[in-house]
């Protein structure tokens, strides 16, 4: 086992008030590889818990929910989902999903599994919370060697201490820590055991080594009982686990603690006894009593009487409810069945509030057969309880089977695996005290390693295997002697063994004188102060006689009848002066002869423990005489009438004495209708008490919710705000309508629409005046998206056409697919709709200028035709201009059919023929700006003049040059094309194409004038454009269009 | 099929090489030219000089359309046709009832066209027996 898990385990529960206590718990832990945790925490199985996510922020060792078949793993957290309850198995997690029917006793569960799979190395911590789940759990833990915790006062203590103190109280905590300081002492437990694990394999199996020997006297010392005799690996186990406890690692020490401290003792001791219970432990046995037992205890009882059984030390009523399952199943076979009273009892009140629940863990239930657990229990797989109709039958009380009068009037009595607690001295009292408590022919059925045998004459073995007794009817029954405590009982013990042979001589003396007493001394009876007889003298017969009814050693009831008065008289003045008292003279009837007794009571020498003790000596005063001769005696006649009037008091004392008596038989009938009472009282308290814990359950669980919800409400609320400024900020109008049209909200940018007003949340959007030019038939668009549940999209506009909208309608969908509402949205789109306009004007501009253009080039085509020689001519002349127009096109279109300045036209127009880098054109004027059609036709004519230059002028030799210069002149604008360097240039004969198309371009596109001066060292063409803003202008931009 | 100078048309067209063809096609068909102008304003400040026969009047001009020109030609009860690269072109209420023809024309439909706003006594001249 150690070497699977070398790291501890630690199972962690918590309820109501746990969020807080998780949180301080986890708060101190960094990540480390001894220690692996899992976290319980009562919620209701349909709780989305956030545990996870608030944990997570508590620690920083990773915090995971547990998954079904996840390993183990330190410096792990896993955390319980609520709808499952969580164990673990071969160091594995194992998930069972919840049921609704089972109670809430997921701790138990899983701190149950804990302990059986880790052992030792498991830890069960419990923190804040109502209730008692967790008790059962840490108790079969602390069994198997592991460590329990529990959260305990501190200056924030747990909030609701109900859980832990539960645990407290049954003696299940070996830690109870404030909250803070649990972990770091986990730390510690883990490297503690870690080297402990390292040094073991010593000798014994205790690992105590020579401190052993020491600590059994101690514990047979101080509580009487011998563990010398318990299985050693167990007893090291738990010695070991209140050495951790102390923080002590040397069992020498311990030991030394042990001597000094009384109540160390004590709670190791407690320790030591801590058992388990299940049902039907020891099946066989169980068997035995259904077949040998059961059916005889109801044989002879009809419908009116009782069956009563009793099972003292009950614990959590694993056994009370395993009889009761048995007793039921017998019952049904009978016609007539007569009632059953089943009693529990512990001296643990919180072992007895689970007992009284009646729920437990799937382990303990494993020995059930599936027929029974179908019948008798309800829940599972992973926690059972006992079903309404078995508990009904079962009371749980308070008790101890050694400080406390027993039961009576019993047919059984179950005890299994509490007389080996209890030491020789102890079962000495116990058992005699069962056989008072049975009826004649009861039954005694104890544990496997359990007898009576040492009390052979109170009764006769049934089963000797199964350790099944019968009440043997030849002891008469007699009520106990009162306890003497544990250290009287010790001291006999250790008295008794005192015979040697050095003491014969005195022990033979002792025989005479005993003789001697008994042939010579007066008889007399040794009492103790309530008058029952603890020793007789022989020859008491004289003076005393067995009573009437049930046999009693009470010395009042057994004196003769004349003696009675002056015993009872006597006997408490004794008592009351603490003083020898003697009476002499008392007249006693034998036969028809009298005789004159004395008598003494002498108080002892008090025991030790302060028991009172007394001694009566009775003797004879006179011989007997006959009543006459006494009556004789005294003459005279006042005596005679002295004598009758004592005769007749005494007659009046003996109506007296037998009303008394009959008194005392009506306070006996009223006392036991008084302890019937008292039983259904006590059943209805048992209810209570079940409906209190349930309540309190099911209260704790609501705080956790109540505590997760506040944590929730905060995020929703966060998100909330979140939208809202969203919503309010943004500038889409949006509004959300419930199914019946009432508005549930909108955002402000909608009250420009629609004339809304916060108040209107919950009024028809339909009767709200709206700003739209046509809405059209809104609510018909709105239930047809009801309808179809498809978005429906349309148009609207505002304000006169001024504002343009696109109205969205959409279905609201809510998380399970259902449409319960609409969203009406509204897209400004003056932009898009802005957009739309300009989209067209540009087609249409873009048509207009294709349309232009194709009839410029229409014109082109004609005047080309009309002065072209031949067709090849045409398509040379035709082409070159369709090339000039192309050019000046993209130039204007490079500029965005903007405005183009002038250098730039006569840069394109010249650029093509300028092969080299040489300045062989000179550019000079001031800013002048064309439109984009004016900045074509002076483009068309530029390259006209640059065709023919680079043809047959300037640029047709390498050294030609040409200078263009223009000037702003008072009637407009001047451009002077010079030519220079080239071929000598003679005036044409007839006018070329190029020089009438510039002419007329000139003249048609800018009212302006070409004029050709054919120069022979070369052409210069001087251009006038009149001043005309639409045309040119100089300096900035052209303003015209 | 010479143009009887009587018979002027003014011609508004800011597209020079537009404005040409147009020229030479109704000098052709011997008809007096006034213009063309590239501008509204031109085209009025010519109108004070002479009043045309008719006019062929260029929506987009040059600086602006065409329709104060138009307006005036209204006024003075010269009619008028209006050629545009526009195929759908908006023409202001006073002149929708006007042609519109739309670039690129084949020169027969420019003369047809005219030939429906000239009165009939002054006949086309193309089909007009000479005096």
């Amino acid at each position: 086992m150690e070497q699977r898990t070398p790291f501890v385990v630690v199972g962690v529960g918590a309820s109501a008030g746990g969020l807080a206590a998780l949180e301080h718990l986890l708060k101190p832990l960094t990540p480390t590889d001894d220690l692996a945790f899992i976290i319980i925490m009562h919620l209701p199985r349909t709780h989305r818990s956030a545990l996870v996510e608030i944990l997570a922020r508590a620690t920083a060792m990773p915090v995971h929910v547990a998954v079904h078949d996840a390993e183990v793993l330190p410096g792990c957290i896993h955390v319980g989902p609520p709808d499952h309850t969580v164990t673990m198995r071969d160091g594995r997690l194992v998930l069972h999903p919840r049921t609704e029917e089972v109670p809430q006793r997921p701790i138990d569960l899983l701190l149950c599994s804990l302990a059986e799979d880790c052992h030792e190395t498991a830890v069960g911590v419990l923190l804040s919370g109502s209730g008692s789940d967790g008790t059962l759990g840490l108790q079969v833990m602390k069994q198997q060697g592991g460590l329990t915790v529990a959260q305990g006062a501190s200056v924030d203590g747990p909030q609701y201490d109900s859980m832990p103190h539960s645990a407290v109280v049954a003696g299940v905590v070996d830690l109870e820590l404030p909250v803070d300081q649990i972990v770091p002492r986990l730390i510690a437990f883990a490297q503690q055991l870690k080297s402990e694990g390292d040094a073991k394999g010593g000798g014994d199996d205790s690992g105590l080594g020579e401190a052993k020997t020491g600590i059994y006297r101690l514990l047979l010392e101080q509580v009487g009982h011998d563990f010398s005799g318990y299985k050693e690996k167990s007893f090291g186990r738990r010695v070991r686990r209140r050495m951790q406890v102390r923080d002590m690692t040397s069992p020498a020490d311990y030991a030394a603690l042990l001597q000094e401290s009384s109540d160390e003792v004590r709670l190791l001791f407690r320790d030591l006894l801590i058992g388990v219970t299940c049902f039907f432990r020891d099946p066989d046995a169980f068997s035995a009593l259904e077949k040998l037992v059961i059916p005889r205890l109801f044989e002879n009882k009809g419908p009116d009487d009782q069956v009563r059984i009793w099972v003292p030390g009950c614990a959590s009523g694993e056994e009370v409810y395993s009889l009761a399952i048995l007793v039921l199943e017998h019952l049904q076979t009978l016609k007539q069945p007569p009632r059953v009273q089943f009693f529990g009892t512990d001296i643990d009140a919180a072992a007895l509030t689970a007992a009284r629940q009646g729920s437990y863990p799937a382990p303990l239930v494993n020995q059930v057969s599936p027929a029974r657990l179908k019948r008798f229990f309800s829940g599972g797989p992973t926690s059972y309880v006992v079903n309404k109709q078995v508990r009904e039958l079962c009371i749980f009380s308070l008790h101890s089977v050694v400080r406390d009068p027993p039961f009576s009037r019993l047919d059984l009595i179950s005890c299994r695996n509490l007389l080996i607690y209890f030491s020789s001295a102890f079962q000495n009292q116990v058992i005699p005290a069962f056989h008072f408590a049975l009826r004649p022919g009861g039954f005694v059925f104890l544990g496997s390693s359990e007898n009576v045998s040492q009390h052979g004459d109170y009764f006769e073995q049934v089963d000797r295997q199964h350790r099944i007794f019968k009440r043997s009817d030849k002891v008469k029954a007699h009520p106990r002697l009162v306890t003497l405590p544990l250290t009287q009982r010790l001291a006999d013990a250790t008295v008794a063994p005192d015979v040697t042979p050095a003491g014969q001589a005195a022990a033979l003396r002792g025989l005479a004188e005993a003789r001697i007493l008994d042939r010579f001394a007066p008889a007399h009876v040794l009492i103790n102060g309530d008058g029952m007889v603890l020793h007789f003298s022989a020859r008491t017969g004289r003076y005393l006689e067995a009573a009437t009814g049930q046999p009693n050693r009470h010395l009042l009831s057994m004196a003769r009848s004349g003696l009675r008065l002056d015993l009872r008289a006597a006997l408490h003045e004794a008592i009351d002066t603490g003083r020898a008292v003697s009476r002499g003279g008392i007249t006693l009837e034998f036969g028809d002869q009298l005789q004159l007794v004395d008598l003494t009571v002498e108080p002892l020498a008090a025991s030790p423990e302060g028991t009172k003790l007394f001694l009566v000596v009775l003797a004879d005063a006179s011989q007997p005489f006959e009543p006459q001769q006494k009556e004789m005696a005294p003459t005279s006649e006042g005596v005679q009438h002295l004598e009758l009037e004592l005769r007749e008091t005494r007659e009046r004392l003996q109506t007296t004495i037998e009303e008394y008596e009959g008194g005392v038989e009506e306070l006996k009938t009223s006392n036991e209708e008084l302890q019937s009472t008292n039983e259904e009282m006590q059943s209805a308290n048992e209810e209570l008490e079940t409906s209190k814990e349930e309540l309190q359950s099911i209260n704790e669980e609501l705080h956790t919710v109540n505590s997760e919800l506040t944590v929730k409400v905060e995020e929703v609320h966060r998100a909330h705000s979140d939208l809202r400024n969203v919503f309010e900020s943004t500038q889409v109008a949006t509004v959300f309508l419930n199914e019946t049209l009432q508005i549930r909200s909108f955002t402000p940018a909608m009250t420009g629409i629609f004339n809304l007003i916060p108040s209107d949340r919950g009024r028809p959007l339909t009767d709200i005046v709206n700003r739209l030019d046509d809405s059209g038939d809104l609510k018909g668009d709105i239930e047809a998206v009801f309808r179809t549940g498809e978005p429906v999209e349309r148009r609207v506009h505002a304000q006169g056409g001024i504002k343009h909208y696109l109205m969205r309608i959409l279905p609201y969908r809510s998380s399970p697919p259902v449409i319960d509402g609409a969203l009406l949205v509204f897209v400004d789109i003056a932009r898009l709709m802005q957009h739309e306009v300009q989209q067209q004007v540009m087609v249409e501009e873009l048509n207009h200028r294709v349309r232009n253009m194709l009839a410029m080039v229409t014109a082109l085509a004609r005047q080309v035709l009309r002065h072209s020689g031949s067709l090849v001519d045409f398509e040379s002349d035709f082409l070159d201009r369709i090339q000039a127009i192309a050019k000046s096109h993209s130039l204007i279109s490079n500029h965005g059919w903007g405005d183009v300045e002038l250098r730039t036209i006569l840069t394109d127009a010249v650029g093509m023929f300028q092969v080299d880098k040489n300045a062989r054109f000179t550019l000079k004027g001031p800013v002048v700006h064309f439109n984009s059609s004016t900045a074509l036709t002076l483009g068309m004519m530029l390259h006209e003049l640059a065709t023919n230059a680079a043809k047959y002028g300037a640029l047709s030799v390498p050294d030609g040059e040409i200078a263009v210069n223009w000037r702003v002149l008072q009637k407009g604008l001047d451009i002077a094309w010079v030519e220079s360097g080239g071929p000598s240039v003679n005036v044409p004969e007839r006018t070329g194409f190029g020089s009438i198309l510039i002419k007329r371009l000139m003249d048609a596109g800018f009212g302006g004038e070409a004029t050709f001066d054919y120069r022979r060292h070369g052409l210069r063409v001087d251009m006038l454009l009149p001043n005309d803003d639409t045309v040119f202008t100089v300096g900035g931009k052209a303003t015209a269009a | 099929m010479i143009a009887t100078s009587s018979q002027v048309i003014l011609v508004a067209e800011d597209e020079p090489m537009v404005g040409m063809m147009i020229v030479s096609l109704l000098e052709s068909a011997g008809f007096g030219i006034l213009g063309p102008v590239a501008t509204a304003a031109v085209g009025l400040a010519l109108l004070f000089q002479r009043v045309p026969t008719a006019a062929v009047l260029d929506i987009t001009l040059r600086g602006g359309p065409v329709f104060p020109l138009a307006d005036a030609l209204q006024a003075a009860a010269v009619p008028y046709l209006f050629i545009s690269g526009n195929t759908a072109a908006v023409l202001p209420a006073p002149h929708r009832a006007r042609t519109l023809l739309a670039k690129p024309f084949r020169p027969s439909e420019l003369l047809e066209a005219l030939s429906t706003l000239l009165p009939h006594s002054a006949a086309f001249p193309d089909t007009a027996s000479p005096p």
